[in-house]
């Protein structure tokens, strides 16, 4: 998850009628945020009668290469 | 107020492995190693049985501060907790189960010496999650290319990876853009033995063109995966080989492209049977338990294993290349 920064995300005006653990909201950016979905591919798949099939990366290198390594 | 003895627990996800001269606890939610001495291997074993004060008086009756010592290194750490109801924190699901007949596969083609389509049908009906192309598309008309990766789109792959080799008109990204958005599946298109490195404006990270061969690409680096999956594995198989299949340029069916034994080719045999015979899937129960110079190291069970290994005698494995093995060590 990407914190964006720590500073509040509501203007002093409104800050000041709100409760004050709203101080302490964060910006996350949303392509961090797993359950948002966002920089997910989907493709199909025929045998899971699926036209929304979210890739998934495997756990493990698929080969001998680790593409992290790849400059 | 009933007067319960303590004990300490690992948290669950904590797993401790002994080595022959030091062991390790693997933090499998958070991926990393704390490295312990193996007599505090062996006193989280006799706790999990029973009480601090039973095993505290067990192991230093004279100096309790020493034990002390390791349980609140093991609290610093983060790694456990001391309880009065052991009963109530069960240790974790660590069998290894996967829906799918071949986990993950490695394809190189010219589209020239075999029918590459028979070997995706055969893998789309295994299941087989996540898939890895090597191409080289000499002569390839970019319609026929664009078509067949339309055709995996629809297949039960997860993920896909794809190597093309360079060719002058790759060099636009334009044609690597319509690759990639042709097929949904590909996680990573990267184009190899490219005149220099660079990655696409557009989608950094998924389309990169690399100065690269796949030669410099092989060569072994020292890495360490450390997650529940990979560790479930690897106490029952070798996860570099386990459910994975390889098709080389020719057709032919391997265990890994690097070996030179195939097992049957994707003209002539049945992709499906080939995996099932027991000659094939034989390498599969390499787990690192079973493989000499490796059985004693702590860090086993998440190290990256691409390694060619022979079969001994008593169900043990052997490195071939041993060098390589000082290497990882």
């Amino acid at each position: 998850m990407n914190i964006k920064g720590i500073e509040t995300i509501f203007d002093d005006k409104l800050l000041a009628q709100l409760p004050p653990t709203y101080r302490y909201l964060v910006r996350i950016e949303s392509s961090t945020f797993k359950e948002h979905f966002t920089g997910y591919r989907f493709s199909k798949s025929e045998r899971h009668f699926s036209k929304n099939f979210i890739n998934a990366n495997a756990y493990k290198p698929l080969s001998e290469i680790v593409y992290q390594d790849i400059k | 107020m009933e007067n319960k003895p303590i004990y300490f627990k690992l948290f669950a996800h904590n797993i401790p492995v002994l080595g022959k001269e030091r062991s390790a606890i693997y933090d499998l939610q958070k991926g990393e190693i704390v490295f312990i001495p193996n007599i505090l291997f062996q006193i989280i074993q006799d706790l999990k049985q029973s009480s601090l004060a039973i095993v505290k008086n067990q192991y230093a009756p004279k100096q309790p501060e020493l034990f002390d010592n390791y349980i609140d290194f093991l609290i610093k750490k983060d790694l456990g907790f001391k309880t009065k109801s052991p009963e109530s924190f069960p240790e974790i699901d660590l069998s290894y189960q996967v829906p799918a007949g071949i986990y993950n596969a490695v394809i190189e083609s010219d589209f020239e010496q075999y029918d590459i389509s028979l070997a995706i049908n055969s893998l789309d009906e295994l299941l087989c999650r996540h898939l890895e192309l090597r191409l080289q598309i000499n002569g390839i008309e970019e319609d026929f290319l664009l078509q067949f990766f339309r055709e995996i789109n629809h297949k039960s792959f997860r993920s896909m990876v794809v190597f093309i080799e360079y060719r002058p008109e790759l060099w636009q990204e334009d044609w690597a853009i319509k690759v990639f958005e042709a097929c949904r599946k590909i996680e990573q298109l990267i184009i190899i033995n490219c005149p220099i490195s660079f990655k696409s404006d557009q989608y950094t990270d998924k389309i990169i063109y690399t100065t690269q061969s796949l030669d410099e690409l092989s060569i072994y680096k020292k890495r360490y995966i450390v997650n529940i999956n990979y560790f479930s594995e690897a106490l029952h198989f070798n996860p570099f080989y386990n459910r994975k299949v390889c098709i080389d340029k020719e057709g032919n069916i391997k265990n890994d492209l690097r070996e030179n034994h195939a097992w049957g080719n994707v003209e002539k045999d049945n992709l499906l049977k080939v995996i099932d015979s027991e000659e094939f899937k034989s390498i599969w129960e390499a787990s690192p338990d079973k493989i000499e110079g490796l059985k004693d190291s702590p860090l086993r069970y998440c190290q990256f294993l691409p390694f060619q290994l022979s079969k001994n005698e008593h169900n043990t494995w052997s490195v071939v290349n041993e060098n390589i093995l000082q290497t990882a060590n």
